[in-house]
Order: C-alpha cells, then structure tokens, then sequence
C-alpha cells in the first residue's frame, strides 16, 4: 500500500480522471444533435500492480460506443428503403399518365374511337360524322403518343439522376477514401482518430442510400467498402462509378478502379438510389412501355386492315386509317395516316363500290372491332388490353407503395437500434456529470485530508 | 433497452408522419369523393372502373347512334304513311273514273289530280332524312327516282351498330315501296290512271284499280316494316338505357367513397394525429429534464 506521498499521488490521479470524465460527458452532450456523432465513454481502468502509483486510476482513452453489425444492418437498411422510396417516387408519375378516374386515361380516347365508328354507321355520308372519326383517331393517336412520350421522359429523367448520383457516389467514395488515409495517419501516433472514424461512417450511410455498401475494417483498421462484390474504396483508393446505356438502351451501373477495367455491376445492385432507379426504369416503365407499344401496334394494325378492306366516297379502297411501326416505339410513332388527314370523304364506311355514299357495312365492322380480340394475341378486346395495361401499373406503383413502406420501418426499426447503442441521452449524460462531479469532489477531499496530515506530521517533527 | 433522445425524436417525428399521411389520404379521398384518384390506392377497383367507364361510354355511342336512325325511320314511317294516302285517294279516283256516269271533262279533271297525285308522291320517295335520301337504299345522295319515276337508287341494305353484339338494318327499302321489285310500280301504274283518265277510256280506268289496290298494300307493307324497325330501335335504346344505369351504379360502387365512412375516416385521422402530437409533448418535455 501506498505511503502518503502515494496518497497525493493517487488523488492526483483521481482528479485528472474524473476532470477527464467530465471533458467526455460534456464533448456527448455538445454533440447530442451531431448527425452521425456515436457517443464516447472515459475508459478508466485501475494501475494494478503497475507502477507509479498501485491501486491509481489510469485513464486509457476514449471509446466510441458502437455496434458494428447494426451499423453494417442500419447501411443495408438504408440502402433498401432509398432504393424503395427512389422506385416509389419514379412510379409516381408513370401512375399520372393512367388516371381513367382523373379524366388522363387513354381509356376514354379508346372508347371515343369506336363511337365514332357507331356514329359513322347512322351516318356514313355525313361530313360532320366523318370529320369526327378523323378527329378521334388523330386524338387517340396523340394521347398514345403523349402517354408513350410520358414514359419516355420518365426514363430520360431517371437516366440523368442517376448520372448526377453515380458522381455523388464517387464524389463520396473518394472521401472515405482520403478518411482512411488521414485516420491512418492520427492513428499512427497511438491516438484513437474517433472524431474522423464518425465521418467515416457518416459519409458511408450517405453512400448507402445510393449505392449497395457492404463495408468492414480491415487489417490496418482500414475501412474497405465493396458494392455488388466489387471494391470501391480500399485503403486510399476509390474506385469511380459512371452511369451509362447499354444498345439495347438499359442502364449499365459500372465501377472502375483507378488503372483498371470498367466492371459492370448493374445487376448485382439491391440497394441504393440506383437500385430504385434501376427497377423503375428498365423493369416497371419498360413493361408499362412495351404493353403501351403492343396495344398501339395491335389497335392500330386490326383498324387499319378493316379500314383497308373499305371504301371512301370517292371509291377508292385500301387506305389506312393510321401509320404505325411494328414494336418497339409503336406508341410513340403512332400518327393518324397522311392519306387520311384532312380527308374524311375517304373514310372507308362502305365496304364495297357499289354502296358508295350510303353503305355502312364497314363502319359496323370497325365498330365490332371494339368487342373483338384483336389485342394481346388474339385474346383481348381493345377496353380490356387497355384496363390490363393500366391495371399493371397501379398494381406495380401499390407494389411499390407497400415495399417502401415496409422497408421505411425496417430502416426506423434499425435506427432506433443503432441509435439505442450510440446515441446520446441527456438524461445518461447528467447522471454521469453528477458521477464524475461528485468523485472529482472526493478526490479533492482526499488531496485535503492527505495535506492536512502532512502538515500535523511536519509541525509534530 | 437503453433509450437515446435521437432515437425517442426520430420516433416521435416517424409517428407524426404517419398520421399526417393518413389525414391527407383521408382528405383527398373525402374531398374528392373518389377511391381510386391513384389507381394503386386500390388497382382491382380502379382496372374495373376503366372497364366500366369504357363500357358506358360505348353505351352512349350506341345510344346517340340509336336517337340519330331512328328519327330517319320515324320519318320514313310518316312519309310512307302520307303516301299510303295518298294512294287511297288514287283508288278512290280510279273508282270515281270507272263509273259510267262520269263525262270526259270529269275524267280530265281526275287525271290532273292524279297528276299532283304521282309528283307529290314522287316528292315523298324523295325525301330527305338527315344524312340523304330516306328510299334510295345505299344510295343516300343523290335522288333515288327520277322526274319520270324510274328508280335509280339500289335495293342495299344500311347497317347499324346498334349494341355491343348488336347491328340492324335500319334503311327502309324504297324499291320495295315504290318499285316492281316490290310487286307494282307506283309511278307507272299511276301513269296508266292517269293516261287512262286523259284518255276517257272508263275500261282502263277500271283496270287499274287492282293494280292500285296492290301498290297501296306494297306501301303499307314497306310502313309496317318501318314501324317494327322503330319498335326494335326503341327497345334497344331503352334495353341500353338499362344498362346504363346498371353500370353507373356499378361504377359508383366500385369508384366514389362512401360519404359516411370517408367523413368519418377523415376525422379519426385528425384525431389519430391530434393524440400523436399531444404524446409527442409529453414525450419531448421529458427530454434534459434531469438538468432542471
């Protein structure tokens, strides 16, 4: 045991270390808002045996409090819900183009059509009536193509966002990157780089939410990030990521390590802004945009053979009522023919010479057209391939609604988890102020009773 | 569980975020009266409204198309029924002209008349309709007997897409009123009356009357058809009146909120966030109280 002038030595101790308590108690408390911040905790430990002083207190350092594997499930989780909300919000307005209840709907110009048949078929020798099936067909036509070129520039859109998010990724990946190096070089010294290392992982969750990141430390204590299996930063290095189009026009997410080979990682990736874009853009808005360009092509080719088999007023036949090319871009290159723009005395209402200007025998079969199932291979109506298009896509965009809202509560679940680990409670915090204020106290007291003592011995000798 | 002050804020605003989506949601759908004004809000529903609303919207199609033929037939229907008077008194002159007593000066005054006669005739086989002539078969613009009363329009048939599955024919065969396709020739055998008449040959006179006897039954022959074709026409019309208020029913059923439930949706809602922010208070008052 230690004499009394290991006395002082210890309550000199005492007193560094709870001053040393208090330093970190206020540093959490300053820090309780800081995004990212994980709290610290004093590390004090006993001497031991150790010299100087047996039985001191030694203060070891600070830790941060943390839970790797929630950090590494919270990235994950983040990277899911981004990537949800990210498909949500582009299906959003593929959703607006087919709203039948809020009149935008293809739905009606559909139907508008094949009235206008009925109508021809009262009155096949009416201009007016005539007129309006041209006037039909030339707005079915242009609300095709309006819907098409809707979802065309949905897809442009998402194409631009994620250029701009594959710059953020290597914008970020580069930081973590130069982290690692300056953490390497705190470290080096013996000194804990705690306030980099909170960077580090702050920067990785912001990289989560657009890019799949799995990441881990590695030897050097390094952190090494790896997105669908290939390395995007490992020690100092990051690896840029760029956005391009393949032929066939999808999107290609590729990784390239400084001095190597572009590495395509398209469909590897789960989670992230990407993933989300990815999904919505090739997936969702190109099955929307395939059945639109089927049920264009289908419509379009059905009406043009029967209006081919008739005849105009002026007895010519074999003229269509549309132009349109065989899949892929039917939709959006869907026009009302030039034969006809303009001419609605060669509307083909009759179906033979003979019964020019009053036959209506192929106005009736255009207007069968409408029940018969000339679409999806023979085995739709017109209304219903279009009801099973539109159908699609709402079922695709409530899909969507509920996997962004399961995935919403997985990532709030995870957060309250990490934060439950590594975020500050005032409360805790006060309760520790109060600890270390009351021991710094103490400590005080044993420096006075030991200085007390030794004045009684000194006076004594 | 230890319980971080991050982590009861982020919860409280994760809370209120989610009444408030459930209050707007509850709003629009009672401002709007509508379910489905996002499709994915419920897809079944709203791919059935796009059905049904297509569904109507053909109905009326079929319905306009109905209310356009059927005023042609009605007026067929008239005109064939002023015609058929008009042959009645073309037998009763060929009657008066057959009987002995009359003088040639008489019979020169019937024959004028049959002369009216045969061109009022020839005007009501003329008759327009609203898209051409009513008698000439497909031949609707031009007119379909000429000065002399040949016919030169064509005994077709003109179709209408009256239903979903539905089509008839809706033009009433002129030919078959007026023409020998019919059995007699009007205007001819008005012709001969009146020949006869100029003539003062009392003989022939007397020949025509079984001829008219037969013209005026092909004309009345060609009007019943007319008013059958108006009878089909006014059944299809109110079979699709039918229809339609079915399926506007249904498409209330399956599209517009029920006024009740959404008002009272609408105010859980407001309630449901009105208690999550009353919590919220509480909660958040809690937070750093220690160091009061």
């Amino acid at each position: 045991m230690a004499g009394l002038n290991g006395l002082l030595g210890i309550a000199r101790d005492a007193l560094m270390a709870q001053a040393y308590g208090l330093g970190v108690t206020s540093q959490n408390v300053s820090n309780a808002n800081t995004p990212g911040y994980a709290r610290r905790q004093a590390l004090l430990e006993t001497w031991g045996t150790r010299p100087p002083v047996q039985g001191s207190v030694h203060i070891a350092g600070t830790r941060r409090v943390v839970d790797r594997l929630v950090d590494r499930r919270l990235n994950e989780a983040v990277g899911f819900a981004s990537s949800s909300s990210e498909r949500n919000a582009a299906l959003d307005r593929i959703e607006s183009l087919f709203l039948d209840a809020g009149g935008t709907g293809l739905g009606s110009s559909l139907q508008a059509l094949f009235s206008s048949f009925t109508a021809l078929s009262a009155s096949p020798a009416d201009m007016t009536v005539r007129g309006q099936v041209l006037a039909r067909a030339d707005e079915l036509a242009g609300r095709v193509r309006q819907t098409a070129d809707g979802i065309l520039s949905a897809q442009q859109d998402m194409l631009g966002k994620a250029r701009t998010v594959a710059g953020e990724v290597t914008d970020l990946a580069a930081k973590i990157a130069s982290l690692n190096k300056e953490i390497a070089a705190v470290e080096v010294t013996g000194e804990p780089a705690l306030d980099l290392r909170d960077q580090q992982e702050s920067l990785a969750r912001e990289l989560s939410q657009r890019i799949d990141v799995a990441s881990f430390y590695d030897k050097s204590g390094a952190m090494v990030i790896l997105s669908g299996g290939v390395a995007l930063v490992e020690g100092s290095n990051a690896a840029r990521v760029s956005v391009s189009t393949t032929s066939s026009g999808a999107m290609a997410v590729t990784v390239q390590r400084s001095g190597g080979a572009e590495v395509d990682i398209t469909n590897k990736l789960e989670g992230g802004t990407l993933a989300g874009l990815k999904q919505a853009r090739d997936v969702d808005a190109a099955a929307a945009l395939e059945k639109l360009d089927r049920l264009a092509y289908d419509l379009a080719t059905a009406v043009n053979q029967q209006f081919e088999a008739g005849f105009g007023l002026d007895g010519q036949t074999g003229r269509a009522l549309f132009t349109v090319t065989a899949p892929p871009g039917s939709a959006a290159g869907l026009v009302l023919s030039a034969v006809m723009n303009g001419h609605p005395e060669r509307v083909a209402a009759a179906s033979n010479l003979a019964s020019i200007p009053g036959g209506s025998d192929n106005a009736v079969a255009l207007a069968q057209l409408a029940n018969a199932a000339i679409c999806t291979g023979g085995t739709r109506t017109p209304a219903e391939a279009y009801s099973d298009l539109a159908g699609e896509v709402a079922s695709t965009k409530a899909a969507a609604d509920r996997d962004a809202e399961v995935r919403g509560a997985m990532q709030d679940q995870i957060s309250s988890m990490r934060e439950s680990v590594s975020g500050v409670s005032l409360d805790d915090e006060m309760v520790s102020l109060s600890k270390f204020q009351r021991a710094y106290e103490a400590a005080g007291k044993i420096l006075q009773t030991v200085d007390q003592l030794l004045a009684d011995l000194i006076s004594k000798v | 569980m230890r319980v971080s002050d991050n982590q009861t804020v982020s919860q409280i605003a994760a809370q209120i975020q989610r009444a408030q989506r459930r209050l707007v949601q509850a709003h629009r759908e009672a401002s709007s009266g509508s379910r489905i004004d996002r499709p994915s809000a419920d897809p079944v529903s709203s791919a059935a409204f796009t059905r049904i609303q297509q569904r109507l919207d053909a109905n009326g199609g079929y319905r306009s198309a109905i209310r356009i033929v059927q005023g042609n037939v009605e007026m067929a229907e008239s005109t064939l029924a002023t015609a058929g008077d008009l042959m009645s008194r073309a037998r009763e002159i060929a009657l008066q002209g057959a009987n002995g007593s009359m003088d040639a000066a008489g019979r020169r005054a019937l024959a004028q008349e049959v002369k009216q006669i045969r061109d009022q005739l020839l005007a009501l086989a003329n008759q327009k309709g609203s898209d051409g002539y009513l008698f000439g078969g497909t031949a609707t613009q031009s007119p379909p007997f000429d000065q002399a009363g040949t016919f030169v329009g064509n005994d077709d048939d003109r179709v209408v897409q009256i239903g979903p599955r539905d089509t008839m024919v809706v033009s009433v065969s002129g030919a078959r009123a007026f023409t020998a396709a019919g059995g007699r020739d009007v205007f001819a055998d008005l012709e001969a009356l009146q020949t006869a008449l100029s003539a003062d040959s009392q003989g022939d006179v007397a020949a025509t009357v079984n001829a008219l006897d037969a013209c005026q039954r092909q004309i009345l022959a060609a009007r019943i058809d007319a008013g059958v074709k108006m009878n089909r026409l006014s059944i299809a019309d109110t079979a699709l009146g039918e229809v339609e208020l079915a399926l506007s029913r249904q498409r209330h059923d399956v599209a517009d909120a029920d006024p009740a439930a959404a008002y009272s949706r609408l105010v859980d809602a407001q309630s449901s966030l009105e208690q999550a922010i009353a919590a919220s208070k509480t909660l958040l008052g809690t937070i750093g109280k220690a160091w009061l």
